[in-house]
């Protein structure tokens, strides 16, 4: 599903500027694309616009499909908050299957998935730990694990190795972007290593988005 | 893609996993159920104790009884109908009525001839208003201070010696079974007196009534003209005359202002919830990101405040009958106004979560971020 971001512009309720002043980009379906940036420019503003995590103020966020139909990203894409969200006293798979629920599987559906997906980032056999003994690295896992277990076809990710070595960020990001053809994604990130594995790399830079490289 | 995220069924399934998962704050609010449905429905069984108990004192010394007499007119005073007075027994709302007149004779007993007591001639009704048995060959009704001083015993067969004008001879009635009764209902002018049955003639001087305390009003404002004597109505007074001082029992049960604890505890439950999901405002947030509307959410958190209502009502019933009889409650009290705050205190605080669980989850950023 294509990602379509045309002429958004935000500024913070409290704010003395712009921070998006008519940003449009496209992510064509099944890519995954790296939003970079120096601290304050807006990258998870921007993302958060796309996944109506808040209100737009000017401008349009659509998915389209291959039909060429629009949707709301709130109904077709799955999240990885720069803030690890998890619900600390309910299990990890309990968290994992929240990213299942979201299309509409099963519980039976969303617990295979779970364990699948726990397991896709390193932490099979983990399941029934509550999500508020894990270490901040687990639970940034967890929080993959989830968005990789909806089915939705755009994955929004902020910062989504923040917490996590090289090693097992490697893993996780062969996890999230190895679903490549399948899935389009979007990476908010600081890391040049995470930019360089990406198809897309749009920098933000004074408000405005710049198309950097193509992988 | 599924066209149907989060069935309600689903939701609530959360809900429920939440208040089983959700360690202190389940707790807290368990708790809080508990002691708020605990604490004023054992308080309020205890004042309805309390004020069934001063009512029932009241009515004992003579609440709810009306003295009937006939009016004064320049003819002087009139009398009471007697069958009239008698008949007033089978009217709803009266629990005991029965005609009265002081006599000018006084009594004693044939075997204890110095216990002199004044005599009162008394209808029929006068047995079952001062609740004593019938018995063969007639009663006497003796209050309970003349059988002190006599040593008279309920059942004892006596014989009265009744005296007339000084200088007549006294009139001895055949056997009569002695029953001591109590007359505090009546007045204290009737300690040490004996009453005898059947002695009246088609009329006299008063006419007794008990009413039940629903029928009162009703009852008290026909007895003039049901009690008229020639077209003259007659005067019912209280026994117990009441003033602003004194406890209105017919609208005390509803006027006591414990009755509306449920209403502050309803309340606090309302607010404690509301501030369980600021501090879990995240919570609802990502349950939001994650594709849960209006509808599911509603479900997951009437379904979580559910169980733990359910938790608390069920501890905090049991804990609030067991105070109350503990403090001194009737049983029937402790269960009817404990169950009655938990229903109305559940039903308040359920109002308040509904209301809650419909705000809408707001800017799910600034949420996530619990600000």
């Amino acid at each position: 599903m294509q990602l379509s971001v045309r002429e958004v512009v935000y500024r913070y309720p409290r704010g003395d500027h712009h921070v998006l002043a008519g940003v449009s980009c496209d992510v064509p379906a099944g890519t995954t694309a790296a939003i970079i940036g120096p601290s304050g420019s807006g990258k998870t503003t921007l993302l958060s616009l796309m996944g109506h995590l808040l209100p737009l103020q000017e401008g349009e966020i659509v998915a389209i499909d291959a039909h060429g139909r629009e949707h709301s990203l709130a109904e077709t894409a799955s999240w990885v908050l720069q803030t690890v969200s998890l619900l600390p006293d309910r299990s990890a798979a309990d968290n994992v299957a929240l990213g299942a629920y979201s299309d509409g599987a099963t519980r039976a559906d969303a617990a295979v998935r779970a364990r699948k997906c726990l397991a896709a980032v390193g932490l099979a056999g983990r399941d029934n730990d509550a999500a508020r003994i894990l270490s901040g690295g687990e639970a940034q896992r967890v929080a993959i694990a989830r968005a990789l277990a909806s089915h939705r076809p755009i994955i929004l990710a902020d910062e989504p190795t923040g917490q996590l070595d090289a090693t097992t960020s490697a893993r996780v990001l062969e996890a999230m972007i190895g679903a490549h053809g399948e899935r389009t994604v979007v990476i908010v990130t600081h890391d040049p290593e995470v930019a360089a594995r990406c198809d897309l790399v749009f920098e933000l830079r004074d408000g405005l988005i710049h198309e950097k490289s193509r992988a | 893609m599924s066209s149907r995220p989060w069935p309600l069924g689903l939701a609530v399934r959360e809900g429920l996993a939440t208040a089983r998962t959700g360690r202190w704050t389940s707790l807290l609010v368990g708790l809080a159920v508990t002691w708020l449905v605990a604490a004023p429905g054992a308080a309020d069984a205890v004042a309805v104790s309390g004020l069934i108990d001063d009512e029932q004192a009241w009515i004992d010394a003579g609440g709810h009884v009306y003295v009937v007499e006939g009016a004064r007119t320049d003819e002087g005073q009139r009398p009471i109908p007697v069958d009239a007075c008698e008949s007033l027994r089978g009217m709803s709302g009266v629990l005991g009525a029965f005609a009265l007149s002081r006599t000018q004779d006084s009594g004693t007993l044939s075997h204890i001839p110095a216990g002199r007591a004044s005599l009162y001639d008394v209808s029929a009704g006068a047995l079952p208003f001062l609740s004593a048995a019938p018995a063969d060959g007639g009663v006497m009704l003796a209050t309970s201070s003349f059988a002190e001083r006599t040593g008279v015993v309920d059942g004892e067969i006596i014989t009265v010696a009744r005296r007339g004008p000084l200088g007549t001879e006294p009139a001895l009635s055949d056997p009569l079974t002695a029953r001591i009764v109590d007359t505090a209902i009546m007045g204290d002018e009737f300690d040490g007196a004996l009453l005898v049955p059947s002695q009246l003639g088609l009329t006299a001087q008063s006419c007794y009534v008990q009413t039940d305390a629903a029928h009162d009003a009703a009852v008290v404002q026909v007895l003039p003209s049901l009690l008229a004597y020639e077209g003259d109505p007659a005067v019912a007074n209280p026994r117990l005359f009441s003033s602003d001082f004194t406890v209105d029992y017919t609208h005390a049960y509803e006027l006591r202002p414990l009755r509306w604890l449920w209403v502050p505890a309803a309340a606090l439950l309302g607010l404690v919830w509301a501030m369980l999901q600021w501090f879990r405002r995240s919570h609802i947030a990502i349950y939001a990101t994650f594709g849960m509307r209006a509808a599911p959410r509603l479900a997951m958190q009437l379904a979580e405040w559910g169980a733990l209502a359910i938790f608390g009502v069920a501890w905090g019933w049991g804990i609030g009958v067991t105070g109350a009889l503990a403090l001194g409650a009737h049983p029937a009290q402790a269960v009817s106004q404990v169950s009655a705050h938990a229903i109305l205190t559940i039903a308040g605080a359920s109002m308040a979560v509904t209301l809650l669980g419909l705000r809408p989850v707001g800017t799910l950023l600034n949420s996530l971020k619990d600000r």
